[in-house]
């Protein structure tokens, strides 16, 4: 393990009635890491989750945080934030009272829970509900005050399963900074589930990505991406008397296979390799450009992670 | 002549043995008292006390001995034991000779003990041999048990105990604003 | 960090707090002597029940107040765990790096001040019942000791059963399923208790022997004449109490069940 290392999993494999929910899972996360854990539903995800949180301990397999075994669950505990899938709260506390609780189970005493839940229910926005009831609380909020839980005790690790569930565009984009600023300003290593692959694509340093229980890919968000066999599209807009010149010059390179968007007259889609990519596509606008082709407009798509996953997940099944 | 003369005395010596006993005889007249009771039946609940009167008449011509009135109790229910000194205070009650013609009326207390039927009845004694023992007519008790809580010791308990929680429920829900 | 090592009192105090100042227990109480003032009521109208002995009426009336007692904590039992288990609440208590034996601890004790609550209130009418009897001052014992025995007991079986239990309906039928098969060898006929290996297993019950010693108790016998049979239900208590947070540090579990 080296010095950065946070989490180490080895082999971890968990079983519910004879069903495999997850197959020898390997994987470490190192401080200040923002690791995406993909999948499509059933994967085990939610398995990992909780048994990196210590709810179960798995069948066959270990994890260490930092120097500390799984077996040693309530060290464990002590060092961790985790946000479950679908948590509910003791609807009868105020939001303050519910932290400042949870506060001092963790070993604060009552006048740094009250702070510490202070402080939390401003940094999530909800200081002006700190004194309501968490029946009266909104799913948005209960989600900030699930989030809010996790911050408690300064944790070295955070598992958070959905954190952006249930917010607007503007609170997702809160909540994204406040896990980037756990893990680059506190050193926390994340381990974060999410649907919404656009939020992993933008927030994690890696991904792993589990089908069936089984890790089937893992690596940097770019390497995944690397790995889709489909080629990025171009699409490049010219007058739309020329369409079939263009189309013409484009094909007639042999290292590219290019067509008319059915859906406009104006418009060619090229499919660029992802061996020397940017070299293809400068020569194809030098092409254009040589057939004396006026280029309207050139539009880039990237391979989006969403495809890899989709292709990922399609490649395990098969 | 000699044995008229032993018969003489022994007539006579028979009537002077006799003597005392016709003239005792004649002098008792236990057909001539008469006792009764003023109540034949009570209904009561068991722990109540039942009072009577016994009324007792000489309806002879000659005057009565002096008597003992005895109350006794008896159940009426096999199994179920009586014991007549618990149930009245005053058992006994010693009456001079009865006049001719007099009436004398006696008052008797009987506190029922448990619930049960039971017969309660007078009986005339007296220190005269020749006196025959008279009983009055049987008063029949039906007690019916006691109530082992009677309403009225309820209705305090039952009424206040409830307002020790109410209150602390009250006082809980406007403290419990503020502290919660 | 590290959890507390008193974590089992936040819990406890915390749970003490939400209890009775949101009203719960307080009203759990006020149902309570409602029923107790019902109960009394019925038994003075009723001229078949009216006419118990008073030391009958006594026995029938501590035997209540001590079911009312474990209903109330079973209930409250069923709630602490399975109930947590029902609102999805329990899994953010068992991510905390308190020893999952201290939350159910805290929690236990917390459900067992209800009892206390309902001392206080059921006195007044025992005292009633037992009037001019002479075991007036014995069934107040009773009710403190044996009593308090008896409900802790079935607060411990309610927990357990609430460890295992999906649901806060199943929780309180089987805990209170398996205290009333516990108490049923008392029904049986005298004949058949006489048995001595009947005997040895009511005196090795301890529902059945706390009920057999307060049925003594209130026949006359002193305090301490047959304490002994109050041995089981004691060493019962104790292991209950000595084992169970070791149990729940093990066992207690976000999905329930016996695995």
């Amino acid at each position: 393990m080296s010095k950065n290392t946070i989490l180490r999993a080895k082999g971890l494999s968990k079983s519910y009635n004879g069903v495999e929910a997850l197959r020898d899972f390997s994987f470490e996360i190192g401080a200040g890491e923002i690791v995406g854990l993909l999948g499509p539903n059933g994967a085990g995800k939610t398995t990992a989750m909780r048994i990196l949180s210590t709810i179960f301990p798995p069948d066959e397999g270990e994890f260490w945080l930092m120097d500390t075994p799984n077996m040693r669950a309530e060290e464990i505990r002590a060092k961790i934030g985790v946000l479950p899938e679908s948590m509910g709260f003791p609807s009868y506390m105020s939001g303050e009272a519910y932290l400042s609780y949870i506060g001092k189970l963790y070993g604060k005493s009552a006048e740094e829970a009250k702070k510490k839940a202070e402080e939390l229910l401003a940094l999530f926005g909800l200081e002006d509900a700190g004194s309501k009831r968490i029946a009266a609380y909104s799913r948005g909020m209960r989600q900030r005050l699930g989030i809010a839980r996790t911050f408690v005790h300064e944790p070295r690790l955070l598992l958070l399963d959905e954190p952006t569930l249930g917010f607007d565009p503007k609170g997702q984009r809160e909540m994204l900074q406040v896990i980037r600023d756990a893990a680059e300003l506190q050193g926390a290593a994340v381990l974060l589930c999410s649907h919404l692959l656009e939020v992993v694509d933008e927030i994690c340093d890696r991904v792993l990505i589990l089908n069936k229980g089984r890790l089937v890919s893992a690596g940097t968000v770019d390497e995944i991406k690397a790995k889709v066999p489909s080629a990025p599209i171009c699409r490049i807009r010219v007058d739309a008397g020329v369409l079939s010149t263009a189309l013409q010059t484009v094909a007639s390179l042999s290292t590219v296979e290019a067509q008319a968007n059915p859906k406009r007259d104006d418009e060619i889609q090229v499919a660029i390799p992802v061996q020397n990519g940017e070299a293809t596509v400068n020569h194809i606008l030098y092409s254009l450009i040589q057939a004396n082709i006026k280029i309207e407009s050139f539009n880039r798509e990237s391979v989006r992670l969403s495809d890899a996953f989709l292709t990922m997940i399609e490649e395990a099944q098969a | 002549m000699k044995n008229l003369g032993r018969i003489i005395t022994l007539v006579g010596l028979l009537i002077v043995l006799l003597i005392p006993f016709g003239v005792s005889a004649q002098g008792s007249q236990p057909a001539t008292l008469s006792i009764n009771v003023d109540k034949v039946s009570a209904s009561l609940v068991a722990g109540e006390w039942v009072n009577f009167q016994t009324e007792i008449t000489n309806t002879g011509e000659t005057v009565s001995p002096p008597l003992v009135a005895h109350l006794n109790v008896a159940s009426l229910q096999p199994g179920k034991h009586v014991d007549p000194e618990d149930w009245s205070p005053e058992r006994t009650q010693y009456l001079p000779p009865i006049q001719p013609g007099e009436t004398v009326l006696l008052d008797w207390r009987v506190h029922t003990l448990f619930e049960g039927n039971f017969a309660v009845f007078v009986s005339l004694v007296s220190e005269d041999a020749t006196f025959t023992t008279l009983s009055s007519p049987a008063l029949q008790i039906r007690a019916t048990p006691d109530a082992v809580l009677p309403m009225k010791d309820v209705i305090p308990t039952v009424a206040a105990v409830p307002f020790f929680p109410l209150g602390l429920l009250v006082f809980t829900k406007v403290l419990g604003r503020k502290k919660i | 960090m590290k959890a507390k090592k008193d974590g089992w009192l936040v819990v406890l105090t915390t749970e003490l707090k939400y209890l009775w100042l949101r009203g719960q227990a307080p009203l759990l109480l006020l149902i309570f002597s409602l029923f107790m003032s019902a109960y009394i009521i019925l038994l003075a109208l009723d001229p078949e029940m009216n006419v118990l002995s008073p030391e009958k009426m006594t026995n029938a009336t501590l035997q209540i107040t001590i079911l009312s007692g474990i209903v109330m904590v079973v209930l409250l039992n069923a709630n602490a765990i399975s109930g947590e288990r029902d609102q999805r609440s329990l899994e953010s208590l068992l991510l905390t790096p308190l020893p999952r034996g201290e939350i159910v601890i805290g929690k236990l004790l917390a459900s067992l001040s209800i009892w206390l609550g309902m001392l206080p209130i059921s006195i007044p009418y025992l005292l009633l019942v037992a009037r001019g009897t002479g075991v007036a001052n014995q069934v107040v014992a009773l009710l403190l000791t044996t009593g308090s025995l008896l409900v802790a007991i079935s607060a411990g079986i309610g927990m357990l059963i609430s460890s295992v239990a999906h649901s806060n309906l199943v929780s309180f039928t089987a805990s209170f399923a398996t205290i009333l098969l516990l108490a049923a060898p008392n029904q049986l006929p005298p004949s058949v208790k006489e048995i001595p290996l009947a005997k040895f297993f009511i005196m090795l019950n301890p529902i059945t022997a706390i009920a057999n010693y307060q049925a003594s108790i209130l026949d006359g016998a002193t305090l301490f004449a047959e304490a002994f049979s109050l041995l089981s239900p004691i060493i019962f208590l104790t292991a209950l109490a000595l084992w169970m947070p070791k149990y729940f540090n093990r066992r207690l579990s976000l999905e329930g069940g016996l695995k």
